[in-house]
């Protein structure tokens, strides 16, 4: 069997970069933590809720809502990407009584994909 | 809608991928044959030039009103809003103006533009240099218009270096479809039209050549692109995404195999004079087309589907292949490495026929792949389920471990008793004896412990629970499991630093008053945590000297978190500090129950479950050292203390805690 080495060498190359690179075929923007964090009860009222997520985020279509258990919206109406962080999404908050809080989020990630998802957190005194 | 979303996104592929094939093909391979067969036949080079163009006008008309399509439905699916209403000015500046993808867009509007302009002058210009420089320009604006396609797609939304080698992936991925597929009219077109054999002969030997270089660099690149779920096959099978992706790849397997046919049988026939072989090639290449026309259909699907990586996958077959089966027998191991080195040898051998000229198929060779094939999925077969891969949605919190304990323990504590170990009160009763759970749940996946939590285990007494608990109650119940048996290994920790397995401490929020809301998890990294679970009043003078060593302990490289039992009536006076910072730190009482099952010593005795405790966790959020009881001597103790978060500290790095820390 001859092997023919000027054929050979580009497969060998091309196996090679093959073997070193890793990719991800598509993803979306997922939640990866919250501050405060998905399910917990903050004791006093945060300054700010904090969203971190697996994709960098489009700042003109990432928005999120913290609802109080009436349905009424609560935060200040900012959220905002953070300038450095890409992968952050914040909004502030005034003071909040004690009780449960919903937050609505959805964001818009780099590659063109919207997801939307929900979460509680409660505040205890 | 979603369908004329995925037919634009269709379209808009083909045209940009049939403008640079086009280019592609007059510039390597019809022009050089030309100018050979030119003057053998006279061939009229003009006429061809022209008619290979024509195609073009319509490949761009089609390109620039599937392209604004394309741009309508994202605007519309951005903004969340229906089409018609997305038709604003102020939705449409937000993405032309804000969006990468608008930002692409925008860009390519202008290279479809300069690429009209250049084909122009192209269609207009005589003379065989001016032609050529103008061909080329035209391919390269072509080359960058179908290229940029990658950065509309998820090569671009990633973190860091990887990030550059999915760009370039996806553009060599692009160029090399274009360059194979988008030639392929033309090539029909070609042999169609040109009747001197001796043009049919350059033409399809420098067409092959094309194509064998861009089939190499389209295995490449996407084999990069689907590098993450080969490691992922569950996610090939079990998703939408995956199986789309699949029925590309067999469109695929079938345009190589034709490809193949061409270039082994049809093309040297076509070079030795054959006729019919030339029909035949044209025919080939007629399916070639149809069947690319289908991959591009399923690429505008896979655009608009939700990525595997982002689903449970739901596996549908009855059994999967598992190592876990081979891991202990050697000499099955043995077989399976013989096995597995025969056919390689034989695939190689198959492959090196296939691709010879005439095609060949040894079928010795090809039972030398079958063979081993079938060995391996019978050996390595285990029974599968639809949730086997599903992965939790919830983590190792300690939360989910005390719902998960209060679930335990009014379902199943009857039969699997309180440690797991099957001797519940009702367990002598049953025909079968549940197995030790602490030693069969670390080995099992936790979609198989989902499936038969839900569903029961067929053939023994364990029913199942799916119409009292709900998926939520299931997953909390199966982070109980994981936590009872660590703690199962737990026991073996001492007050030293021990190389034994490593216990994973569940994750709690606390807060710290003055302070934002921080996690346990990220302390990790960072530094080595002392976690002290405390009674009042007996932990009051350990607690004062944490308190006032806050600092050297800080400078030795760990933070002291102080936690309330259960059992103390109420948080501590706050106003114990050393002058640093504060320890004393507020969480939910299910954080104290969660540690408790890991309190209890080698002989059984749980007594650390209501007084103090103290864990020592490493920066990679295990569990190492335990102390159990109020310290006697407090000065050896701190020094005792230090001395093993020094060890810690000074530990070589290993492996941090996965979340879904099993296999």
């Amino acid at each position: 069997m001859k092997i023919d080495v000027k054929r050979l060498l580009p497969c060998l190359l091309l196996t090679g970069w093959v073997a070193t690179s890793a990719s991800l075929a598509g993803a979306h923007a997922s939640l990866d933590r919250a501050e405060p964090a998905v399910g917990s009860a903050v004791h006093g009222s945060p300054t700010e809720l904090k969203l971190w997520f697996t994709q960098r985020l489009e700042p003109a279509f990432s928005k999120v809502q913290v609802l109080d258990r009436s349905g009424k919206q609560v935060d200040k109406g900012d959220p905002e990407v953070d300038r450095a962080v890409a992968t952050l999404l914040r909004v502030s908050l005034p003071k909040l009584a004690p009780g449960r809080y919903r937050v609505k989020w959805r964001v818009l990630s780099v590659d063109t994909h919207v997801s939307a998802g929900a979460f509680t957190f409660d505040v205890v005194p | 809608m979603s369908t004329l979303f995925v037919a634009a996104r269709a379209v808009h592929y083909a045209s940009a991928m049939l403008l640079f094939g086009e280019l592609v093909f007059v510039i390597a391979v019809a022009r050089p044959a030309w100018s050979l067969a030119r003057d053998a036949a006279n061939v009229d080079g003009d006429d061809i030039h022209h008619r290979l163009l024509a195609v073009s006008r319509w490949s761009v008309i089609a390109s620039v009103v599937s392209g604004a399509s394309w741009f309508a439905a994202e605007a519309a699916v951005m903004s969340g809003m229906p089409v018609g209403q997305a038709m604003n000015r102020e939705t449409l500046g937000l993405v032309v103006g804000d969006t990468s993808f608008g930002h692409v867009w925008a860009l390519r509007l202008g290279l479809v533009i300069t690429l009209c302009a250049v084909l122009r002058a192209l269609r207009r210009s005589a003379g065989d240099l001016r032609r050529s420089r103008l061909a080329i320009g035209a391919a390269v604006v072509a080359a960058a218009y179908l290229g940029s396609l990658a950065w509309a797609g998820h090569a671009v939304a990633g973190q860091g270096p990887d990030d550059y080698d999915r760009i370039v992936a996806d553009v060599a991925h692009l160029l090399a479809a274009g360059a194979w597929l988008g030639a392929l009219p033309a090539l029909v077109r070609c042999l169609g039209a040109i009747n001197a054999l001796g043009g049919a002969a350059q033409i399809t030997r420098r067409y092959t050549n094309l194509g064998v270089a861009s089939v190499s660099v389209l295995i490449a690149s996407g084999s990069t692109n689907a590098w993450y779920l080969v490691g992922d096959v569950p996610a090939l099978f079990g998703t939408d995404y995956g199986r789309l992706l699949l029925a590309k790849l067999g469109l695929v397997a079938a345009m190589l195999g034709l490809a193949v046919a061409n270039r082994g049988t049809l093309a040297p026939r076509v070079a030795g004079g054959d006729d019919r072989a030339v029909r035949l090639l044209r025919r080939n290449a007629m399916l070639e087309i149809a069947a690319g026309i289908g991959v591009v259909i399923i690429v505008g699907a896979l655009g608009v589907t939700v990525p595997a990586t982002h689903q449970s996958p739901v596996w549908p077959f009855e059994h999967t292949l598992s190592w876990q089966r081979i891991q202990q027998a050697a000499w099955v191991q043995l077989i399976l490495a013989a096995a597995g080195t025969v056919a390689c040898i034989a695939g190689v051998i198959v492959v090196r026929a296939v691709l010879g000229r005439p095609p060949r198929l040894s079928l010795a060779a090809l039972a030398g792949v079958i063979v081993p094939a079938g060995l391996f999925a019978w050996l390595l077969a285990v029974p599968a389920h639809p949730t086997t891969y599903s992965t939790a949605p919830i983590r190792y919190t300690a939360d989910a471990v005390a719902s998960g304990a209060a679930l335990y323990a009014s379902h199943c504590i009857a039969c699997h008793g309180g440690d797991g170990q099957g001797d519940g009160a009702a367990a002598s009763s049953l025909p079968i004896r549940p197995a030790s759970l602490t030693e069969r749940v670390p080995n099992r996946r936790e979609g198989d412990l989902f499936w038969w939590i839900a569903h029961g285990i067929t053939g023994t007494p364990m029913p199942g629970f799916e119409s009292q608990l709900n998926d939520m109650d299931i997953w909390e119940l199966i982070q109980f499991l994981d936590a009872q048996a660590e703690a199962q290994n737990a026991m073996a920790m001492t007050d030293r630093v021990k190389p034994l397995r490593p216990v994973v401490a569940p994750d709690f929020t606390f807060e710290i008053t003055g302070r934002p809301q921080e996690s346990l998890a990220r302390q990790r990294g960072s530094r080595v945590t002392l976690l002290v679970f405390y009674t009042l009043p007996e932990s009051l003078p350990r607690l004062r000297q944490l308190a006032l060593k806050e600092r050297a302990l800080k400078a030795a490289g760990a933070r002291v978190v102080a936690v309330p039992t259960s059992a103390s009536g109420s948080a501590v006076d706050a106003e114990i500090t050393g002058g640093g910072e504060s320890i004393f730190a507020i969480a939910s009482p299910k954080v104290a129950d969660a540690y408790a099952m890991f309190a209890g010593r080698a002989d059984r005795s749980k007594e650390g479950a209501k007084t103090h405790v103290e864990f020592l966790i490493d920066g990679h959020g295990y569990l190492r050292v335990r102390w159990i009881g109020i310290p006697e001597a407090a000065s050896d103790r701190m020094a005792e203390t230090l001395g093993q978060i020094d060890l810690l500290v000074h530990e070589p790095p290993r492996a941090p805690v996965q979340w879904g820390h099993r296999h």
